[in-house]
């Protein structure tokens, strides 16, 4: 049996990941470099996705969504999202439907570049950036 | 998703483990039994699992997170240091179709202490010697703080609960007590985490100062099969405390 895997970064963890080099700061977001990006289908939980959209940085996903190809996400979200099935809709494929397999996060800050190899960030830091 | 704990550990027998452990990283899976327990107790006490996000710091194999998922966690997120490990934890999402729900960040949690919101220098709970990278002079540390504390608090507001079963901090002392101050600071509402007995008042004398509210739900043996060429005994058990801590008064914006 062959497993296809989907386990990739998405932009929920993106939009939560600040460049972590001693001394750099005021360096969110990252910028994503992606070099395969693929897309996957799934049902959309709206529940889910306006719960989640009350915890994300708008303006930072709506800049990383156009890293990655996705287009049409407005300036700023309207206060009754939960009505709006078409942005909804949107806001999962962004969110949960398409993974970053390969590329990397840079920060646009200090020139670091953090490897997404098989749809992981690595964070890890050498000895003299800790 | 399961229906009772029962079920929950009979789903989680099928579950991969670590095929080459490593003694340095303290390795040892946490159990079936054990991770049924956990899951459904902060499932059934707590209503901490149910349509919430779930973090976990070493992640593993993912077996907590596994168990979170199967018990109707919304979203998992795993951070590991080790990719052999990940690559098990992914590969058990993806047979039971839930890797949907769960994303992995590689991290060494000791590079993401930030023990400026704590601050404080001694946190090694085994010995006063700690080897850790946070014990050399914290003024010159002061930098590095800052990006790492970042890191954690821009997770904050995404993670609901954390639930982990750290290195217990025997290969690399302090590693256990840096493990809980990263989870006190990078969930909104709770961390549950296994440590030895042996060090409880340590536990507890810690989480007052911090400001966090510790409560032990269960005194557990952990079996640690005979994994190492280290180990002489057939199993060694560990007693081990389950802790809930209530973090939510720490970050109330």
């Amino acid at each position: 049996f062959f497993f296809f895997f989907f386990f990739s970064m998405r932009l929920l963890s993106a939009n939560t990941i600040v460049c972590i080099v001693k001394g750099c700061t005021d360096n969110f977001p990252l910028q994503i470099v992606p070099t395969v990006v693929e897309q996957e289908e799934t049902e959309c939980n709206p529940e889910f996705i306006t719960h989640i959209m009350h915890r994300v940085d708008y303006p930072a996903l709506k800049r990383m969504s156009e890293d990655i190809g996705i287009h049409g996400l407005p300036d700023e979200l309207p206060a009754d999202l939960e009505n709006n099935e078409q942005l909804i809709q949107l806001l999962h494929t962004a969110l949960l439907d398409t993974h970053v397999q390969q590329g990397e996060l840079a920060c646009n800050k200090c020139g670091r570049k953090y490897p997404i190899a098989q749809g992981i960030p690595n964070m890890l830091l050498t000895e003299n950036e800790v | 998703m399961a229906r009772n704990r029962k079920q929950l550990e009979s789903l989680l027998q099928s579950a991969n483990v670590f095929s080459k452990p490593k003694i340095k990283l303290e390795q040892y899976p946490t159990n079936p039994h054990l991770a049924s327990h956990i899951v459904f107790m902060a499932h059934q006490n707590y209503d901490e699992i149910e349509g919430k996000v779930i973090g976990e710091l070493g992640s593993g194999c993912g077996n907590l997170l596994l168990a979170s998922a199967l018990m109707g966690a919304s979203y998992c997120i795993g951070f590991e240091l080790d990719e052999d490990a990940m690559g098990i934890a992914r590969e058990n999402f993806s047979e039971y179709e839930l890797d949907t729900h769960v994303e992995f960040v590689r991290a060494d949690v000791t590079q993401l202490v930030a023990v400026g919101q704590f601050s404080e220098d001694d946190s090694s709970s085994d010995s006063k010697s700690s080897e850790n990278s946070e014990s050399q002079s914290s003024a010159e540390n002061s930098e590095s703080k800052s990006s790492a504390e970042n890191f954690i608090s821009r997770w904050r507001p995404l993670i609901d609960t954390i639930i982990m079963n750290p290195p217990f901090g025997t290969k690399v002392q302090g590693v256990d007590m840096i493990f809980l101050q990263v989870a006190c600071q990078m969930a909104r509402k709770s961390v549950y985490s296994l440590h030895k007995t042996s060090t409880r008042q340590y536990i507890l004398q810690k989480a007052r100062q911090w400001g966090v509210e510790a409560e032990i739900l269960a005194e557990l043996k952990f079996d640690i099969p005979n994994m190492y060429k280290f180990h002489k005994k057939k199993n060694v058990e560990v007693e081990v405390d389950l802790y809930r801590f209530d973090v939510s008064m720490l970050h109330r914006n």
